[in-house]
């Protein structure tokens, strides 16, 4: 052995140590690191999930001593109030306006700023996004004033000042138009966003294939059908499922705008009364367990049906 | 947890982080979690330092800041609490907040164990929850039994024998009439009945004095379910008999107060956005001029009404009276008082006790009502502040008022139960539907009554 190989694989034996050493402190910063966040994850969102679903099996009412285990009977609770089925068909109602509406106002929006170009356009977004940075009580209090069905209400005003109305118009309230106004109301900020992911969507379909389309003679709606539609589908999906998790979500602005009315009531409302209202903490874990559970549904079932890796 | 676990193993570099090292990280927040669930559970003591004497206004707690928490009527000069901090040392720390948001506050801060401030708002009807859940402190151990005894209303605030707030408000619910627009219609006598009542805004429409000349709350609030109370009252209906047995469907008192309302919507009488008023609005309406009747309010509005800066109808003859019944003025008045409570979290209850003390002293009482810039406009609680401001002839209302008050009872004789918040938006939530035509008045009565079983069992 040459003192050259000696020196080398004394080098090796000193050298493995100092890396173990160095592995231990990065291993030590990452630590330190992970626990920030999982205290921080733990604390609100771990923690809180999985007393929620303990709790949904057990009694646990407000002046009741009985806290016992009693296995399914607070979900079979839930799934037979007529409370909370009004509540889940207002959401679902809420959903699907929402979803439509969302979908048609963040598409016109996208294509609208796609148009525009320069200063005109950074105006234009602006403007656009100013409703979504708009606080859910402020929406709702906004919107109170335009659908007040009194006369004081502003659409009221203004309609019977045209003279298209005689008598004031209950604008929430109405069954056959309740729930579009709240969509509605609830489209109005959140559009913005969904128009910012479209626009993202729209901008990254090459210009090539709208031209190779227009020279195969492809009309505007067939240019539409099968190149942004199929192209479009990642932020389809995306907005989709915002609007989903907003409609299931949803409680400020119908808060603010009607109270805790049950014609209108949305889940996460009804969860709230359940649980701080009537102190019935067995009903509200295991309404919001099922709620999460619907809305892990709806982001799987947009991901796997929806949403496609798209490649150009 | 099993998320937390995959963040930690994965990365594209190998596991740099071990599982063992990851057990340590989620042992870490599970006792972060527990440490402070554990101080959660912690409560100071319920019962007054040693020294601490009820009823004596010392400076044993200068320094101290006392944080009180109250709806938006029920203030006190700034005299008065310059006045407490001068002779005690005490600072106060004023919150106003709306009574919807209040109520919410208070419960989600008490559920987790933590004080929303050191003097808290009580409402009669809270009193079945809120002592079931065991929050508040027993005032009889930091409250002098004179300060207790003197106000009236306070047999309310008493759950189990603990006396969980003590009152500061008489409030109740009677009804208002323009009669300066009624007698423009021909309307000479304050109504009565709910006949009366139906002539009456028959009349002031008629002769275009108002588009919808009467005034009831029919949004999905505690306040609407209370002004149908008031007409049940009204009518000698109630919701449990002293028994707590249901008694909505004894009598037709219920069914009557329901098919009153019910026409005055389909009349045209009562406009049909009621569906989303609240009290406040419905008094705004007719301090605007645009109601001639606003039935089964708080007569603290009448401050509101008699405010030039507030109303336009500040020169107009406003009478308070009783709430019109089926077969006339009658029946009860509902009582709605207001007391002052102390949360068993307070860190400060001796210094929260001491400024109660001084709220509910005839002379601070009579101050809150008659003072423009600070008082609430509530009536004082206190027998002898009533009788001061009385015989000032400064009481709203005066003598009526002080008729009134004879007729006084609670929504449920023997206090409300623990189920009573959701039995309150049942409640509201028939009353709208029946009014605007979607259920009929037997068929509402006879729902809430089988709600009012299955939540009392």
């Amino acid at each position: 052995m040459s003192s050259q190989t000696v020196r080398a694989a004394g080098l090796r034996r000193t050298g493995v140590p100092a890396r173990a050493a160095a592995r231990r402190r990065e291993n030590r910063r990452a630590y330190l690191l992970i626990s920030v966040a999982l205290l921080i994850i733990g604390s609100l969102v771990l923690y809180p999930s999985a007393h929620s679903l303990v709790g949904s099996f057990f009694a646990n009412q407000l002046g009741e001593a009985d806290h016992s285990f009693v296995g399914v009977a607070n979900y079979r609770r839930v799934l037979t109030d007529s409370g909370f089925r009004t509540a889940l068909t207002n959401t679902f109602g809420y959903l699907v306006a929402l979803s439509i509406l969302l979908f048609g106002i963040g598409l016109g929006l996208a294509t609208w700023l796609r148009a525009l170009s320069g200063r005109v356009r950074t105006v234009a977004i602006t403007l656009v996004i100013l409703p979504w940075a708009v606080p859910g009580t402020i929406s709702g209090a906004l919107w109170a004033l335009i659908l007040n069905p009194t006369g004081s209400g502003l659409l009221n005003s203004v309609l019977t000042k045209l003279g298209l109305i005689s008598t004031n118009v209950t604008w929430i309230h109405d069954p056959r138009i309740g729930t579009l106004m709240i969509g509605v109301m609830v489209a109005w900020s959140a559009a913005p966003f969904a128009a910012i992911i479209l626009l993202a969507g729209l901008e990254g379909i090459p210009q090539e294939l709208y031209e190779s389309a227009e020279v195969d003679r492809a009309t505007r709606w067939q240019q539409f059908r099968h190149i942004t539609l199929p192209l479009l589908r990642p932020a389809i999906a995306l907005v989709a499922l915002t609007g989903a998790l907003s409609a299931i979500g949803l409680y400020d602005q119908v808060f603010v705008l009607v109270g805790n009315d049950p014609q209108r009531i949305t889940l996460t409302g009804q969860i709230y009364l359940s649980a701080f209202q009537d102190f019935d903490f067995g009903f509200g874990y295991a309404a919001s367990v099922l709620a999460t559970v619907l809305s892990a549904l709806f982001a799987f079932g947009y991901l796997k049906f929806v949403y496609r890796e798209v490649e150009y | 947890m099993a998320a937390a676990v995959t963040a930690c193993r994965s990365s594209e570099r190998g596991p740099i982080v071990s599982v063992r090292g990851c057990s340590a990280a989620v042992a870490l927040t599970v006792a972060a979690l527990a440490v402070g669930g554990c101080s959660n559970q912690r409560q100071a003591a319920d019962k007054p330092a040693s020294g601490y004497t009820p009823g004596v206004l010392t400076k044993d707690f200068a320094g101290t800041s006392v944080h009180v928490m109250m709806p938006p009527w029920a203030k006190l000069p700034d005299s008065v609490l310059t006045g407490f901090t001068e002779q005690t040392g005490i600072k106060v720390e004023w919150e106003t907040l709306d009574y919807d948001q209040l109520h919410d506050k208070i419960v989600a801060m008490q559920a987790a164990n933590t004080a929303p401030a050191d003097v808290l708002e009580m409402d009669s009807g809270w009193v079945g929850q809120f002592g079931a859940a065991g929050w508040d402190t027993d005032l009889r151990g930091y409250l002098s039994p004179a300060t207790i005894g003197d106000a009236v209303g306070t047999k309310a605030f008493s759950y189990q024998g603990q006396q969980v707030g003590v009152a500061y408000s008489l409030d109740f619910r009677g009804s208002a009439f323009n009669m300066t627009l009624l007698r423009k219609a021909g309307v000479t006598k304050v109504p009565e009945s709910y006949a009366d009542v139906i002539a009456a805004a028959k009349a002031v429409k008629s002769a275009g004095l108002a588009k919808y000349p009467v005034g009831f709350p029919l949004v999905i609030s505690d306040g609407s379910a209370a002004a149908w109370y008031s007409l049940l009252r009204s009518s000698g209906g109630q919701i449990l008999d002293a028994d707590r047995k249901p008694a909505l469907t004894n009598g037709s008192a219920a069914v009557d107060s329901l098919q009153f309302l019910r026409t005055l919507h389909d009349e045209g009488l009562l406009d049909p956005g009621s569906v989303q008023l609240d009290d406040g609005k419905v008094d705004s309406a007719f301090a605007a001029g645009q109601s001639a009747i606003v039935l089964a309010e708080s007569p603290g509005a009448l401050t509101t009404y008699a405010s030039p800066k507030d109303s336009r109808i500040s020169k107009d003859e406003v009478v308070f009276a009783h709430t019109p019944g089926a077969n006339g003025a009658d029946g009860a008045s509902l009582g709605v008082q207001e007391a002052l409570s102390i949360p068993k979290a307070s860190k400060h209850k001796e210094a929260a006790a001491m400024l109660i003390t001084w709220w509910l002293q005839a002379g601070h009482q009579a101050a809150a009502y008659t003072n423009p810039d600070g008082g609430g406009g509530y009536i004082p609680a206190n027998k002898a502040a009533l009788e001061d401001v009385d015989r000032q002839g400064k009481l709203m209302g005066g003598k009526q008022i002080i008729a009134l008050l004879q007729t006084i009872e609670p929504v449920i004789v023997n206090g409300p139960p623990t189920w009573y918040a959701k039995f309150n938006r049942e409640a509201a939530s028939m009353v709208q539907n029946v009014a605007v035509g979607r259920t009929e008045p037997k068929q509402g009565v006879d729902d809430l009554q089988a709600q009012v079983d299955r939540l009392g069992k």
